[in-house]
């Protein structure tokens, strides 16, 4: 059964730009074992799912998001 | 790791066009995060040196934050002297300025080369506001109003079971 079509929350909210320092709102989009959920479980769009996903790696360097959690 | 990192700088390259000014500046931010063995009232010299090195490279600040003390998601090592330290915690600021193309070399050079920085972040950004900080809760409870309407669905149901056996007795 075709699954009903979701919005993209960055266009939904308006984010033009994903800040790796928004780490409250990059914390939706990682499962509790700290890897990234794909855009067809979020319904994120291909746009805002590639600057997503730059934002969740920066902010996995500089230590505000885990690499892994057991 | 660094692995990782080369590749995220290769994807920040691609983004750069947008963001380089009339002048041939480009719009910086810089995250850092400063070793815990710092007195917490020394902090604030290690960014005023950053700062002073940024003015002197005429660097423009358009934003910043000052660091404060953090735990971090994982443990971090550097090497200082001979030893390795890890760290699990640190205190976290970024700066975000506008600068001249060639001068970002210098910078990075002295991030690399300061013992008291941890670790940093060197990306080209946009000059207009990125980071939503705490009004990004506000959008949570925003996400929590639209499930409200199901909720309403269910209550609805419930009030009407509960009310039904009343009209029986």
């Amino acid at each position: 059964m075709a699954q009903a079509a979701k919005q993209c929350y960055f266009s939904k909210n308006n984010i033009k730009q994903i800040d790796y320092k928004d780490t409250e709102i990059l914390k939706k989009f990682i499962n509790p074992h700290g890897r990234m959920i794909s855009r067809k479980k979020t319904g994120v769009s291909a746009r805002s799912q590639r600057q997503l996903a730059t934002a969740i790696k920066r902010a996995r360097y500089i230590g505000l998001l885990p690499f892994v959690t057991r | 790791m660094l692995r990782l990192y080369g590749r995220i700088t290769a994807i920040t390259h691609m983004d750069t066009e947008k963001t380089i000014g009339n002048d041939g500046s480009k719009v910086y931010e810089v995250g850092y995060i400063i070793v815990p063995s710092v007195p917490e009232e020394k902090v604030q010299s290690h960014v005023d040196a950053l700062k002073a090195l940024l003015a002197k490279n005429k660097a423009e600040i358009i934003a910043d934050e000052n660091p404060t003390l953090r735990p971090l998601a994982y443990r971090m090592q550097k090497k200082i002297g001979a030893t390795n330290h890890k760290f699990d915690q640190g205190y976290f600021g970024w700066i975000k300025f506008e600068l001249d193309k060639g001068s970002i070399e210098k910078i990075k050079v002295a991030l690399d080369t300061d013992e008291a920085i941890l670790r940093h972040l060197l990306i080209t950004t946009v000059a207009e506001n990125t980071y939503l900080g705490k009004s990004s809760l506000l959008i949570k409870e925003e996400g929590a109003a639209e499930k409200t309407p199901d909720a309403v669905i269910a209550e609805g149901e419930v009030s009407v079971a509960e009310v039904t056996p009343e009209v029986v007795k």
